[in-house]
């Protein structure tokens, strides 16, 4: 019995990892300029192997300078926001938190929109974003740890983080009501919106490294948040330290997350939906979910992505696509599993 | 192996809710603790637990104090048994009772072959194989109160504290949970404090009874001793007989039997 249920797990994680490969290779084909499939397999042959190019160069630089960096900041966002969506629902005990819970997201919005605002340069941006991201979460945090002292520390998390998420979002829109309504203000609701249509390699390189920092520490946590969804003073009971395991988990998500939102502006639903379809397909046991819902982020995301390059004549921005997609899917999650959080 | 508490002061922040209790529990002993709600029951076993900060006084296990040990540390001689609850995830019996091994594993362990096959172990304690791939969210109430105590028992702690294991079972799970727990320590050999509202299974169970009455007062000794007709009467209002028999199988047994009656209400609105 448990040797076929292990079995099935390591076959469905392979299937995962086969269709993050195959759409890896599909994403370099699909665009406003396709590439026959043949082509892209011997232009990323001809990178390890010498092969004498037959191609135009331009088939070269579309691939490796504009689809490239696409398709891995595609990869490295989903993965980056379900891996911190399911670590922060074991955390807090509840399968509807997302991870923008602790005002990251809110944090790092604001962060973008005010340095649209004073106009820096897209590393700028990216570095205010990631900057107030990590800020807000330190408030949130914080002021949870202030206030409380004696109280349920996990229910003061949650509603410092309610409170610094809806101040930042105070800031944003003070910050797009004192902007020029001719161009600052389209570019901050465009990045918004969420979008990896104007990803450049070097942004994604940067927010690579604490993007998998981040997912590292949470796999190498990942079984005690088995633990601590059962509560904070059970966990403590069962011989965790909760105090530092929660700090770990905060710490890493928020880095991981902050780093997506620096690159990618707002994409939502990923972060709650992908935790529970990795959950439906795999289980709540954070020991296997964790690693399904990092590499489901990364495969829901880049297929999302895909479509957002192809749908329609003009680019949709991917956060409304993976809204579109999301809450409708989601509803039917809910359907699906209402009896409990299969 | 011995539990020693010794002048334990106890409460919530600066309020004190239990002053100056001190009592012994050793391996193999079964200590029921008594009290009506409010008493502070939960907040020694808090505090006992390290949950709470101890306000004065000292815990002991083999003469050692405890106050600079880890959680890890302590959760490897003392386990714990919460009321049976549901979880927000659907995890599978067998995971649930492996989470009892994370003293041993640390923050970043996850359990191997071994410690599953110690939690397989500790629900063959309890006879409750049947449930090792059963959902816990879908199994009933008592099942759900037997895993958690084998998640306790594949801590491998020297000592167990439970909370009202059977407060939310119904009758006969309630007698099924405590033989358990009675065949448990036979089997096992682990001290025992239980809280219970059950003066019957302090009774029918327990090596000693602990009890705390209204006005504080902390007794402690062989349960026929501290669970009489006035103890109960002084700590809950109600009048009580207290009965020895026979029972077929030709075991001694004392119950208690309440004797319902008007002035029972008419004290109570005096109150």
């Amino acid at each position: 019995m448990k040797l076929t249920r292990s079995s099935g797990d390591s076959i469905k994680i392979t299937v995962l990892l086969l269709s993050l490969l195959s759409l890896f290779f599909i994403s370099f084909m699909v665009g406003r300029y396709p590439i026959a499939p043949n082509m892209v397999l011997e232009i990323l042959t001809a990178k390890v192997m010498h092969v004498a190019p037959y191609w135009p160069t331009n088939i070269e630089i579309i691939m490796f300078k504009i689809r490239l960096p696409r398709i891995i900041s595609a990869i490295l966002v989903g993965a980056a926001l379900s891996t911190a969506g399911a670590a922060y629902q074991g955390m807090f005990k509840n399968p509807m938190v997302s991870p923008s819970i602790l005002g990251v997201t809110a944090g790092a919005s604001f962060g973008a929109a005010l340095a649209i605002l004073l106009a820096w340069s897209t590393l700028g941006i990216q570095f205010s974003a990631y900057a107030f991201g990590l800020l807000a979460v330190m408030l949130t945090y914080g002021i949870a740890t202030w206030v409380g002292k004696r109280g349920d520390a996990v229910l003061m998390m949650i509603l410092a983080g309610i409170i610094i998420g809806t101040l930042f979002s105070s800031f944003v829109s003070l910050t797009k009501f004192v902007a020029d309504p001719e161009n600052t203000l389209p570019a901050i609701t465009y990045w918004l919106l969420g979008s990896l249509a104007s990803t450049n390699a070097d942004a994604v390189y940067f927010a690579a490294i604490p993007i998998i920092g981040g997912i590292v520490v949470l796999t190498l946590l990942r079984w005690n948040l088995n633990v601590i969804s059962f509560g904070d003073e059970e966990a403590r009971a069962l011989g965790v330290n909760t105090i530092k395991l929660r700090f770990l988990v905060i710490l890493s998500a928020t880095l991981i997350t902050s780093a997506a939102v620096s690159i990618s502006g707002i994409i939502g639903m990923v972060g709650l939906v992908v935790p529970h379809l990795s959950r439906m397909l795999i289980g709540p046991n954070y020991k296997v979910l964790l690693p399904v819902s990092t590499i489901m982020g990364a495969v829901f995301l880049l297929l999302v992505d895909d479509f957002a390059r192809i749908l329609f004549s003009v680019e949709v921005p991917l956060g409304i696509l993976t809204s579109l997609i999301g809450a409708p899917f989601f509803i039917y999650l809910l359907y699906k599993t209402r009896k409990g959080w299969a | 192996m011995q539990l020693k508490l010794e002048n334990v002061q106890c409460g919530y922040g600066n309020k004190k809710i239990i002053e100056a209790i001190s009592f012994t529990v050793e391996s193999g002993e079964f200590l029921c603790l008594l009290g009506p709600n409010g008493v502070g029951k939960t907040t020694l076993f808090k505090t006992i637990l390290r949950l709470l900060k101890l306000q004065s006084g000292r815990i002991l296990i083999d003469g050692e104090n405890i106050a600079k040990w880890t959680q890890q540390e302590f959760a490897k001689k003392v386990g714990y048994v919460p009321q049976a609850h549901a979880s927000s995830f659907a995890f599978r019996v067998l995971d649930v009772v492996a989470m009892g091994r994370a003293a041993h594993l640390g923050i970043w362990g996850s359990p191997s072959k071994m410690d599953l096959e110690i939690a397989e172990e500790a629900i063959d304690t309890l006879s409750i194989g049947y449930l090792k791939n059963s959902i816990y969210t879908e199994i009933s109430g008592g099942e759900r109160q037997l895993v958690l105590i084998a998640r306790a028992l594949a801590q491998k702690p020297e000592f167990l504290i439970m909370d009202e294991p059977t407060s939310n079972l119904d009758y006969g799970n309630q007698i099924r949970v405590m033989d358990y727990i009675a065949t448990m320590i036979k089997k096992s050999g682990l001290g025992v404090i239980m809280t219970t509202h059950s003066p019957n299974h302090a009774l029918q169970y327990g090596s000693k009874v602990a009890a705390i009455s209204r006005n504080g007062q902390f007794y402690i000794g062989e349960p026929r001793d501290v669970i009489t007709a006035s103890y109960l009467k002084e700590t809950y209002h109600v009048q009580i007989e207290i009965l020895q028999s026979v029972l077929q199988d030709g075991t001694q047994a004392t119950i208690c039997v309440p004797l319902a009656k008007q002035d029972f209400w008419s004290k109570i609105t005096k109150e």
